[in-house]
């Protein structure tokens, strides 16, 4: 009896042990100097083939290096490595995170030559690009390819039936009863994910409201909400959403891929979305198809920048504290190389912001048509709010198709959105973040 | 000499018992106890870092609306799972006892669906219910029912279509449990029932039914632990997107744990709906006990 407890106590303890041990094995693997860089690329095959270059070039600098590429689209992949004190190098992340001390301050690297040019690595950004990754007076990331956003045509429509691309609210509005006159439907939308119509919200604001009121919806001012030309500028939409005919039916059940082959199919002649979508849709791009971006114009007399291009970072890449920093900071000084951005380009059809990125590289006319708004916009503009408050961009995101659907009053909506702003201004535990 | 063998008995017991018994304890209880102990905490769940708050993220939870709108979609699906059962158990009842020619097929049919993961039940019933390409408003449309062809997935009708999906997923793990209960009960009951000129109605609730009410009662409890349990089928179709018009207690726990990075009140809304889960399954399991019936 004695024996096989004594058997059973050894199993048990053997099996914990097993349990419990694996993260320190695997952190006693990287005492020493660590040869390993792991890095972790986001989202589709793309990003690992772009990372797989990364480290293909760091190799012929590094060859004694082993390096480890993989990709996910699940942040809580990484979460229990992260906690356990084991976590890859290089992945992408947020500001949140940098500030709970996930990542590493990159400025000894932004200040000292760039991986191809005589340049600092901060001057080889085009300008602005690094202020959204800069806390505490360190830069703590390093961007992605900013999306832009707007509403997606097909040229070839336009061409054939004489329309023109609008630069009024207005204009946009009769555009539309002169689709639905030809026969066409005007818009559709990635219903399931109401989300998208974020694209279609936030330019209006800016261009209608303006300015000021923008920042201050961005830095939670109470009554921002209620300000009547952003409360305007939502009904616009809730207008243009519920005329009879606008909308293509059956639209809030689609989910983005359905919606997006029903847009590329013509059955509706705009969609709004980013710079992603000519790479996310690339295998069933019917032949001749012409796709380009436009801006979501403003009502005449809006007090905004009727050229300001809505544009969208998702993140940046960075280094983690606990991972291996030496290398880490190389791999991504190589990663914002002029070189490795063209490869980007090449790769994706997308930019990495930085200077003679896309150098030599053929865009596709749907990017070159987004980038030129890029280039003609004095200002572009982004839902800060949205990004750094997840609960507020849980009440926005859930309840905006509500409102434009006219299921819920424009009144209640803002209210509701107040009431959030409020709720995290007033939570100390809540980082704040203000724009200037 | 009795002794030692009924020693050495419960030392084979135990060295067999314990494998099992260690992983149920690391795998299962340990992390709810330490689910348990994470909802006394602050904690974002990204650093080791973590503020223990007492009862804090509970006070928290019994203020937060939408705890209690999602729990009340876990409602829904307890209806849901109620229909599948009903449903499961009279295609039972017709399938053990009739000589309906096919009587395997429809088996084989019924169940099938079981054998399908839930991420591939949710992207087929999103096919089917597109409201343009889906099959479902197509059939509609080719037989003039136009009218009928709704957003299936859209706001109004996602609640209910997640619903009716829970149903024809799951009635066939009902149908066969019920078929291997009702088949075990002596034809001769039926036999006597059939000379006395029951009807089929009457045989159905005086018969087969308290016959089988402890397997009822068990399947019952199963539905009431699943209905609290909903995640996979929202968040495949829904693809993690906040839905205030579908998303379940789990779902919210999901966001709050991982988008969110509040990991210590993530675990006080699994520790209530644990709690919650037990209460009502206790509930379930005293309301149903009937008197044992045997033949």
């Amino acid at each position: 009896m004695k024996r096989q407890l004594l058997v059973v106590l050894i199993l048990s303890f053997a099996l914990c042990r097993g349990f419990a041990g694996g993260g320190q094995e695997a952190a006693s693997g990287r005492s020493g100097e660590n040869l390993e860089v792991e890095a972790v690329a986001w989202g589709s095959g793309n990003y690992e083939t772009w990372f797989r270059a990364v480290a293909e070039e760091m190799r012929t600098v590094y060859p004694q290096l082993t390096y480890n590429i993989w990709s996910t689209t699940r942040f809580e992949e990484l979460q229990p490595r992260i906690v356990a004190g084991d976590p890859p190098d290089i992945i992408q992340g947020n500001m949140s995170q940098a500030k709970q001390g996930l990542f590493v301050p990159l400025d000894d690297i932004l200040d000292a030559p760039a991986y191809d040019s005589e340049l600092t690595l901060r001057e080889t950004f085009l300008p602005g690009s690094l202020d959204r990754y800069q806390f505490d007076g360190k830069t703590w990331l390093i961007p992605r390819e900013p999306g832009m956003l707007g509403l997606w045509y097909d040229e070839v429509l336009f061409t054939r039936y004489g329309w023109t691309v609008p630069e009024t609210w207005e204009e946009f509005l009769a555009l539309c009863e002169q689709i639905k006159a030809d026969g066409q439907v005007p818009f559709t939308y990635q219903g399931l994910y109401p989300y998208y119509l974020e694209i279609l919200i936030t330019p209006l604001i800016y261009k209608t409201a303006g300015e000021q009121a923008f920042r201050d919806i961005n830095n939670l001012v109470p009554g921002a909400w209620k300000n009547p030309d952003v409360m305007r500028a939502i009904e616009l939409a809730r207008e243009f959403m519920t005329t009879p005919g606008n909308v293509l039916a059956g639209t809030e059940g689609l989910n983005h891929t359905a919606s997006q082959i029903e847009w590329l199919n013509h059955s509706a002649v705009f969609l709004p979305c980013g710079t992603w979508l000519e790479d996310e849709m690339a295998d069933v791009i019917p032949d001749g198809f012409q796709m380009r971006l436009m801006l979501v114009p403003g009502p005449s007399g809006g007090k905004g920048d009727n050229n300001a291009l809505v544009t969208y970072v998702y993140g940046g890449y960075g280094v983690m504290a606990d991972g291996n920093v030496e290398y880490g900071k190389e791999f991504v000084r190589i990663m914002a190389s002029k070189k490795m951005a063209q490869e980007w380009a090449r790769i994706t059809g997308m930019f990495l912001p930085v200077k003679g990125g896309t150098d030599g590289v053929q865009m596709t006319p749907a990017f070159t048509s987004a980038h030129r708004l890029l280039e003609q916009a004095e200002t572009t503009i982004e839902f800060y709010a949205h990004g750094w408050y997840p609960t507020f961009r849980k009440v926005y995101d859930s309840r905006i198709a509500d409102v434009l659907w006219g299921r819920m009053t424009v009144d209640h909506y803002t209210d509701l959105l107040e009431a959030e702003a409020a709720r995290i201004l007033a939570d100390d535990e809540i980082e704040k973040q203000f724009i200037d | 000499m009795a002794t030692i063998l009924r020693r050495k008995k419960w030392g084979i017991i135990i060295v067999f018992l314990s494998p099992a018994a260690i992983l149920y304890g690391v795998l299962k209880l340990y992390p709810y106890v330490r689910g348990l102990e994470t909802s006394l905490y602050r904690w974002s769940g990204l650093t080791t870092t973590r503020t223990f708050i007492g009862l804090g993220n509970f006070s928290r939870l019994f203020n937060d609306r939408e705890v209690f709108t999602y729990l009340g979609h876990n409602g829904f699906m307890f209806l849901a799972a109620t229909v599948t059962m009903i449903l499961g158990l009279i295609i039972a009842a017709i399938l053990a006892r009739s000589r309906v020619k096919g009587k395997n097929f429809f088996r084989v049919v019924f169940f099938f669906p079981n054998v399908m993961s839930v991420s591939l039940v949710a992207a087929l019933w999103s096919l089917i219910l597109s409201p343009n390409f889906g099959l479902l408003n197509a059939f509609l449309r080719s037989i003039g029912l136009d009218s009928l062809a709704m957003t299936w997935l859209g706001p109004v009708w996602a609640l209910r279509s997640v619903g009716a999906i829970y149903v024809w997923a799951g009635f066939g793990w009902f149908m066969l449990l019920y078929i291997a209960g009702i088949q075990n009960i002596p034809r001769t009951l039926y036999e006597a029932a059939e000379i006395d000129g029951a009807s089929s109605v009457y045989v159905f609730f005086r018969i087969t039914v308290p016959l089988i009410w402890e397997l009822v009662r068990t399947t019952f409890v199963f539905n009431v632990m699943g209905a609290l349990n909903q995640f996979a089928l929202v968040y495949v179709i829904f693809e993690q997107t906040p839905n205030p018009n579908t998303d379940m207690i789990a779902n919210y726990f999901y966001w709050q744990a991982f988008t969110n990075y509040n990991f210590g009140y993530a675990a006080s809304i699994v520790t209530f709906t644990f709690l919650i889960t037990l209460v009502v399954t206790i509930l379930t399991w005293r309301i149903t006990k009937s008197q044992t019936v045997s033949y």
